[in-house]
């Protein structure tokens, strides 16, 4: 007598496919937050050298002079100060009047064109240097810094700039396909007497 | 050939009043075929995102997250953020590596900073939102400054932020040992990431007092934009 044949042996498998809703539930989710906590804003870093306090060290007879071409920024502007043996006056770059087209009323802003343009003399005249001093009144904020830095960095296209939106947009001038470097340097200063 | 036209005209129509019709609907749905919404490709595109973000949001040395109490300065500058101690500085707390050493006090015009300043701070930073002359002006002379509690014999004069210098050297006594483990060199590099309006007297105080936890390149960290 025949038996029957064997149900579970004979048996099509019928795999299902998987339920991928919750799945999709949660990644619908956690996208929206990872795109929210994600910073779409690019951030690079700016150098800068420990402050210099107290009295300066003793120099070598043999030491070549250094410029200590130093920037100094006050509420009234810049004043670009060097070396008192080079002989050369101080240079000071009042406030500036920009007009800017978020606010109706035109207001004073640091001349960062003519900070660049001033740098760029001090440049040709002494092109080995490349260290720059930069001194503030105490509350001059950080912003007003990073510009001033900024203007110092690296060399534009042009020598001169007497216009602010003119410097703004200006392009880096290139040599070998490396930024030509200004006063890349940057050494923040403290004034001993502000320390007081 | 006409009347042929006319007679497919007519069964159109025909189906058309049979599927409006009740019966008619339900023969047609009991006859075609269950369609399922295949969402594999779209499980795909949902796992590329994921592992997209989850990468750049972990690789960020920085991961900097913005608000009204730390906005970045801008500026042109092009050096990559790279793996060091970071210090933030944000308009009301002064952070290293995620815990918050001390607080960031205000004041303005010898009066301590509420909230509504801030909010000012934060509505005039924006040049959208046309702020008054004096409302400007008021926010501009915010300074922000560490009290002369946290530094070094309680002075106002000195530059030593103790709980910062603290924190940094125990920071630096940790890298200092992985990077011997690792037979690495240690490069004493900091990143600074420090709000717009905080004034040059507290990040002088601050670079000291790193300075003098060993941490001698200092970096700090900008929006970078394409006009300056």
């Amino acid at each position: 007598m025949a038996r029957k044949p064997s149900e579970r042996r004979h048996a099509t498998e019928n795999l299902e496919d998987i339920n991928l809703t919750p799945i999709m539930s949660i990644l619908v989710i956690l996208i929206p937050m990872l795109i929210f906590a994600f910073s779409f804003i690019e951030i690079a870093l700016q150098q800068v050298a420990a402050p210099k306090m107290g009295p300066p060290k003793p120099k070598q007879a043999d030491e070549k002079k250094p410029l200590q071409l130093t920037i100094v920024v006050n509420d009234a502007g810049f004043v670009l100060k060097q070396q008192a043996d080079f002989e050369e006056p101080d240079v000071v770059i009042p406030l500036k009047e920009q007009a800017d087209v978020a606010v109706t009323q035109p207001h004073l802003e640091y001349d960062y064109a003519r900070l660049y343009s001033e740098l760029m003399k001090k440049k040709k005249a002494y092109s080995e240097e490349r260290t720059i001093n930069l001194a503030a009144d105490f509350h001059i904020p950080w912003h007003i810094l990073a510009r001033t830095i900024d203007a110092a960095r690296v060399q534009l296209v042009e020598s001169a700039y007497d216009d602010l939106v003119q410097y703004a947009q200006a392009k880096v001038k290139f040599t070998d396909g490396v930024p030509e470097p200004l006063f890349d340097t940057v050494v923040f200063m403290v004034d001993p007497d502000q320390a007081k | 050939m006409a009347d042929s036209q006319e007679q497919m005209d007519l069964e159109n129509v025909d189906h058309a009043i049979n599927y409006f019709d009740k019966k008619g609907r339900i023969k047609v749905k009991h006859d075609a075929p269950e369609v399922v919404l295949n969402i594999n490709s779209l499980m795909d595109i949902m796992t590329i995102m994921l592992v997209f973000l989850l990468v750049s949001i972990t690789s960020d040395p920085l991961s900097i997250q913005m608000s009204d109490t730390l906005v970045l300065a801008q500026s042109t500058v092009e050096l990559k953020p790279k793996d060091s101690i970071p210090i933030t500085v944000t308009k009301k707390h002064l952070i290293v590596d995620k815990s918050a050493v001390a607080n960031i006090d205000c004041k303005i015009g010898g009066q301590m900073c509420t909230q509504d300043d801030f909010d000012l701070k934060a509505r005039c930073s924006k040049p959208e939102n046309n702020c008054a002359a004096d409302e400007i002006k008021r926010a501009n002379s915010m300074l922000f400054y560490v009290d002369k509690s946290y530094k070094k014999d309680g002075s106002d004069r000195e530059f030593l932020i103790e709980p910062l210098h603290k924190e940094l050297e125990r920071l630096v006594k940790t890298q200092k040992d992985e990077n011997m483990k690792l037979g690495r060199p240690f490069e004493g590099i900091t990143s600074i990431i420090v709000d717009k309006d905080i004034p040059f007297r507290l990040i002088a105080e601050i670079v000291h007092s790193a300075g003098m936890a060993e941490l001698h390149d200092f970096r700090f960290a900008i929006m970078k934009m394409t006009t300056r």
